[in-house]
């Protein structure tokens, strides 16, 4: 038998590398121990990818032209789905750090092509992340860097890449900018048809060495005719890089409250582990700090909707109608997948919670785990009033926090909860009334554990 | 300190009230051409062959432009000298995506992406303490990013029928779910992260009173008007019951969609345009019978104009348009001037802009919520003398 | 082009559903490109055509598509003809967002499939959500819906397919049970076959529907299996064609299959974005990846956004524009064209067959015939 604390600290490790996971889910996970659990999240290759074609088959009216919304709802699909949760979980790390956005791309397949990159390689080396985010179109398109030319530079890309995507501002001069977009100028994307009369199109990664800046660059510290790629080779060399992938780390993976040391550490790692994000999260997983963070971040709108909806045990079949609730759902949060507001991401932690986000979590979570006939509200609710003899409220509320995957409720937020139900004595389960009482109150309590402050955390 | 204005000040009213800015977005690219026709300009007909509306159809403001035969009721405000039309409304660099382009709209800023809306910095400048949560509030499919800054309360009601928290719930659960969801959120010591913990509570209290106050909204309110049912008709609807009901709100926000009218247009236009004209109409009919009308003003708008040639069944994404500036305080008539349709003249097949709309932010943002445009556009833009001063109106 | 001639089997004799008696002698000259109808629904065109119908003279497509800006799935049926390149379509039935009808107000078809017209030019029209077959006349006019939701026999789970036979059965696919039912046109059940599996005559998750013009056998895309088969109206499996993969002939979820007057089965071999013929015997003869030139409609909307013109010179390659993307069904008329629903791309390509049937007298000899399916 699998100690609570166990099962809590797996708990704990599926809501950051994946979406959550319920108790039944939990039991099985935890048998096998938690080093084997993170084993097997850093090693996706292990788990076979979703199937897909009854969901896009169902979903023809959405499916016909790889528009963001359809690749948002697959996204979605599989956060909620997929045997491979931590690569959809490093998608969605990569996609906040490096945030290319619908409003200017306008492309639904290059944004896809963006989406599925990070998802295939966001587990691998850092540095081979950067070359293929230098060649997608959509991140080429995004930051102008089809007008970059030999001859004209335009420094946003080589900007964003130091400010942005790689060491943070205070680490490079104005030169290093400019001699960065240098080395990246002939990097460029072939012409796309016109979205008129026929429907979208992707575009593919072209060197045009015609239109590359062929001269000698000095760039932090170092000369010689570089070109993109030897750029990104010595971005990955700094130290300033290790560090700012570090913060990116901890601020996503463990916690809103900076932590230095911890931020170091993982710094150190990423630099002792060759850049292997997939192998930096294993050590950041194994780690002390990260065992004591649980519930120190506030939920982005993509893990409280894709948590709340894996919980309720909806959308498992590809059949089922109404996916597109989802997007737009996050969407009311403040979170609209595949356009963040700007290259800068979204602003999180305290920054999710706002009067009008805050009634939205507060309802869809109401909403969605109110439904007493969706499958997983249905399996939890028969589970928590399961047993041998009488329960208390008491008892019964914690096996409802257990079942939902060893959810977090302050003391104050227990009494508030137990003195409304105001239930005097024992629920008794041996009858079918007293069943159904039980399962009743358990229904209730599921609906108030989703509205409280403690659920907006992770 | 609260930047509210009231009678004797330089942008009150004269029956006491706050200023009240209502503004209404045209999702879809509002085809302006088609909406004040410059039916006096023969290119006009060559350009506009299929969807071109007859002169004998328009409804003639002078001897070159006419309101879209839709507008019946907007051209009533407009003979009643409530009505302003700015032409030729855009921004440098124009873009065609209807994303984008909404973007720059509610941010204010055509050359930047940013996160803060326009009416979200009003909403500061007006109620910097946020004594009021409902000093902004919008209604329809979520919160636009108009409305948007962080730190800056700003309610979203997709219908004032059913808002409220913890709807999905009904009677003795709702109530009981409601008592708890009040008790949690109040203010409570934790043993830890207590400053996200308050800031929780503080919003989830916010939320909680915004939904309160809003509540009360429908009680207070009857009327002789009978809106349309449509979505944009209820939404303005709505806006008079919360706007009667006197909670102090300052900035209304609602939407109409479906003015991207690549094919069919004839037929989509002037449905569009027979909602927006009647609902526009009650609207003022019902804030005027319950004597709350003289303080409000309203801005319609759209992302952009569309392709001066059309193609054959529709028009294309375009960029110069044009907007509305309605009430009793605006002095009606046409403003700026109507792009020519000279081949020369025109941009890339588009209309020429000849006005930022950051010109008409800045008239009303000053003149009429009496509040400094430029860090909330962004710059400092030529104003419209579009405006009366307090007290003259009418 | 490739002139085949090919050996059917004599006038009809021997065992009725064998898969080869009963078509005539014939030479094939494979296929013309003719016409890509209908383009963007922004033109007044198609937006997610699934399927259509022929009429007597003009084609009813269904589309299915969803406004970017609602989650609510919207369905219509547009009338085209060949004549007007699909420019002065018409919305026979367009119901509003939801699928929801006015008519009745009560009932709530969210996502159509697939559509087929009886001989009286009644359209019947699936929806896989509502699980309900939908009937309007080609006025538009709504007939009213019929069809159970279960997992029983003859109950609708997933219903996709739908054809209509020469007797006046409609035939619909209950993809989600893995069977096939027949009804009259009324909605009464009349019987069924299908079980779940990957042997012969098993099926998983079929879903377009096409009866044999010439024996009244029915051709089942047994999607998830990556084949079509076809079955006797009793249910008796009596020929399997194709397998997985990408190769000449193999299928990767075959969603559409119709048969022509001479036997001839073309298959919409969706998620390869293309289309495979084969001849009765299952011997695959021909592929189809698409043509689609711009159409007047196309031209047009290009004139009057000249920086769309402009971007278009800089594409180097315009091939692709002319491939399919998720063909999801296919038709047949009774003169020799081939409807290709082009999904992805909203149009429809359209192609002619070129062929000649030949008497029995004018072979010979028969050895210097090939028939690709025994070789």
């Amino acid at each position: 038998m699998v100690s609570r604390e166990e099962v809590s600290l797996v708990a704990h490790l599926m809501r950051r590398a994946g979406f959550g996971a319920s108790g039944p889910e939990l039991e099985e996970l935890s048998s096998r121990g938690y080093e084997s659990v993170v084993d097997d999240l850093v090693s996706p290759e292990r788990f076979p990818r979703l199937e897909e074609d009854v969901l896009e088959r169902h979903h023809a009216e959405h499916a016909d032209e790889e528009s963001p919304r359809w690749v948002a709802m697959k996204w979605m699909h599989r956060m909620i789905n997929s045997p491979r949760p931590l690569e959809e979980k490093a998608a969605l790390f990569w996609h906040g750090l490096f945030a290319t956005g619908w409003a200017k791309v306008r492309n639904g397949p290059m944004m896809n092509r963006q989406y599925s990159m990070l998802r295939d390689h966001g587990l691998g080396n850092f540095g081979n992340l950067l070359k293929r985010l230098s060649r997608d179109p959509a991140m080429i398109y995004w930051l102008d860097q089809q007008t970059n030319h030999g001859d004209a530079v335009n420094e946003n890309y080589g900007r964003e890449l130091l400010e942005l995507f790689s060491m943070g501002r205070g680490n490079y001069t104005e030169d290093d900018v400019r001699n960065c977009a240098r080395a990246f100028t002939g990097w460029t994307m072939t012409h796309v048809l016109p979205r008129y009369p026929s429907g979208y199109w992707p575009s593919d990664f072209v060197y045009r060495d015609e239109d590359h800046d062929h001269g000698v660059k000095e760039f932090l510290g170092e000369e010689g005719n570089f070109n993109g790629d030897d750029v990104i080779e010595i971005i990955v060399r700094q130290p300033a890089t290790a560090r700012f992938l570090g913060e990116a780390i901890h601020s996503f993976f463990v916690s809103d409250e900076r932590d230095d040391d911890a931020i170091q550490l993982i710094a150190d790692a990423y630099e002792g582990l060759g850049y292997e994000t997939g192998e930096v999260l294993r050590f950041v997983f194994l780690s002390d700090f990260f065992r004591d963070a649980a519930f120190r971040k506030v939920k982005s709108p993509a893990e409280f909707v894709a948590g709340t909806v894996r919980l309720s045990g909806r959308y498992r079949d590809g059949y089922e109608f109404g996916l597109a609730d989802l997007p737009s759902a996050t969407l009311s949060m403040g979170q609209e997948l595949l356009n963040p507001p700007t290259v800068e991401g979204w602003h999180t932690g305290r920054e999710w919670i706002d009067s009008s986000f805050l009634v939205s979590r507060v309802n869809f979570a109401a909403e969605r785990l109110g439904e007493v006939n969706a499958p997983g509200v249905a399996n939890l609710v028969e589970r928590a009033s399961q047993g041998e003899g009488a329960v208390s409220a008491e008892d019964l509320l914690d096996t409802c926090l257990y079942e939902m995957g060893c959810l977090w409720l302050g003391k104050p937020s227990r009494e508030i909860i137990l003195k409304e139900l105001g239930i005097e004595g024992k629920l008794c389960r041996e009858t079918a009334a007293g069943k159904d009482a039980a399962k009743r109150v358990a229904g209730q309590l599921v609906g108030m554990i989703a509205s409280s402050r403690e659920y907006q955390f992770t | 300190m609260s930047a509210e204005k009231t009678v004797g000040q330089k942008n009150g009213r004269s029956n006491g009230k706050a200023p009240v800015l209502v503004v209404l977005q045209l999702s879809g690219g509002n085809d302006f051409m088609s909406t004040v026709v410059p039916y006096g300009d023969p290119l006009y007909y060559d350009f506009r062959q299929t969807v071109g509306i007859r002169e004998s159809d328009v409804l003639h403001l002078d001897s070159q432009l006419g309101f879209h035969p839709a507008l019946t009721e907007i051209k009533e405000l407009w003979d009643e000298g409530d009505a302003a039309v700015i032409s030729g409304t855009g921004y440098p660099e124009p873009d065609r995506s209807h994303f984008r382009s909404m973007d720059i709209w509610h941010t204010a800023n055509p050359f930047e992406y940013v996160a803060e809306g326009w009416l979200g910095r009003a909403i500061r400048a007006l109620d910097p303490s946020k004594r009021n949560v409902v000093t902004g509030v919008s209604f329809g499919p979520g919160l636009p990013r108009a409305m948007y800054l962080s730190g800056t309360p700003a309610v979203s009601v997709a219908h004032l029928e059913g808002y409220g928290l913890l709807t999905t719930l009904e009677g003795q659960r709702q109530r009981s779910a409601l008592n708890v969801f009040t008790r949690m959120y109040a203010p409570i010591e934790f043993e830890e992260q207590q400053m996200i913990m308050d800031h929780i509570g503080q919003t989830g209290r916010d939320a909680m009173e915004a939904v309160d106050l809003l509540k009360t909204a429908p009680a207070t309110y009857s009327s002789s008007v009978e809106y349309e049912q449509n979505p944009l008709a209820q939404s303005l609807r709505d806006i008079a019951q919360v706007h009667t009901a006197g909670l102090g709100t300052r900035v209304f926000y609602a939407q109409h969609g479906g003015y991207d009218v690549h094919g069919n247009q004839v037929q989509t236009q002037h449905k569009l345009w027979r909602e927006v004209s009647r609902a526009v109409r009650d609207f003022f009919d019902d804030l005027r019978r319950h004597d709350a009308s003289e303080e409000v003003v309203m801005l319609i708008f759209s992302e952009f104009g569309r392709r001066v040639r059309d193609n054959g069944n529709g028009t294309d994404h375009g960029s110069g348009g044009g907007a509305f500036v309605l009430g009793e305080r605006v002095k009606g008539g046409l403003y700026g001037e109507f792009p020519s349709l000279e081949p020369s003249q025109q941009l890339s097949g588009d209309l020429h802009y000849n006005n930022d709309f950051r010109s008409i932010y800045s008239t009303l943002l000053d003149r009429h919520l009496g509040i400094a445009p430029g860090e909330i556009v962004n710059g400092n833009f030529e104003q419209f003398d579009l405006l009366e001063p307090v007290g003259q109106a009418r | 082009m490739v002139i085949e001639l090919e050996i059917q089997s004599g006038r009809p004799s021997g065992p009725k559903y064998d898969g080869v008696t009963g078509y005539p002698y014939m030479l094939r000259g494979g296929h013309k490109f003719e016409i890509a109808l209908g383009q963007r629904l922004a033109l007044g065109g198609f937006k997610g055509p699934m399927d259509l119908a022929i009429g007597r003279d003009e084609l009813y497509v269904v589309n299915r598509f969803s406004e970017n800006s609602s989650n609510v799935a919207r369905n219509r049926f547009v009338r085209v003809t060949i004549e007007d390149e699909g420019y002065e379509d018409d919305d026979i039935y367009a119901p509003g967002p939801g699928g929801g009808f006015e008519s009745n107000g009560n009932e709530t078809l969210p996502s159509w499939v697939m559509c087929d017209i009886d001989d009286e030019g009644i359209l019947y029209v699936t929806d896989e959500h509502a699980n309900k077959v939908a009937r309007f006349r080609t006025s538009g006019e709504y007939l009213g819906v019929w069809g159970e939701s279960g997992e029983g026999a003859g109950e609708l789970n997933g219903a996709s397919g739908v054809a209509v036979d020469g007797e006046g059965s409609v035939w619909v696919t209950s993809s989600r049970n893995h069977r096939v039912e027949r009804f009259t046109k009324s909605g009464d059940y009349l019987g069924g076959f299908g079980v779940y599996g990957e042997a012969p005559g098993e099926l998983n998750y079929p879903w377009g529907l096409g009866i044999d013009p010439v024996n009244g056998t029915i051709m089942v895309a047994d999607w998830r299996n990556d084949r079509v088969q076809r079955f006797s109206p009793e249910g008796e499996v009596l020929q399997v064609i194709g397998e997985s993969g990408s190769g000449p002939g193999q299928m990767n979820r075959p969603s559409g299959v119709a048969v022509d007057k001479y036997g001839d089965i073309y298959v919409a071999d969706r998620s390869n974005h293309r289309g495979l013929m084969f001849n009765p015997r299952g011997g695959f003869l021909e592929s189809f990846i698409g043509d689609a030139t711009l159409n007047e409609r196309g031209m047009r909307k290009l004139m009057t956004n000249l920086d769309m013109l402009r971007m278009r010179e800089n594409v180097v390659d315009l091939d692709t524009e002319k491939r399919f993307l998720n063909p999801t069904s296919v038709k047949v008329d009774d003169e020799d064209r081939v409807y290709w629903v082009d999904s992805g791309r909203y149009r429809v390509q359209v192609y002619s067959k070129v062929c000649k049937v030949l008497g029995p007298d004018e072979i010979d000899p028969p050895s210097m015939f090939k028939d690709p399916a025994l070789s």
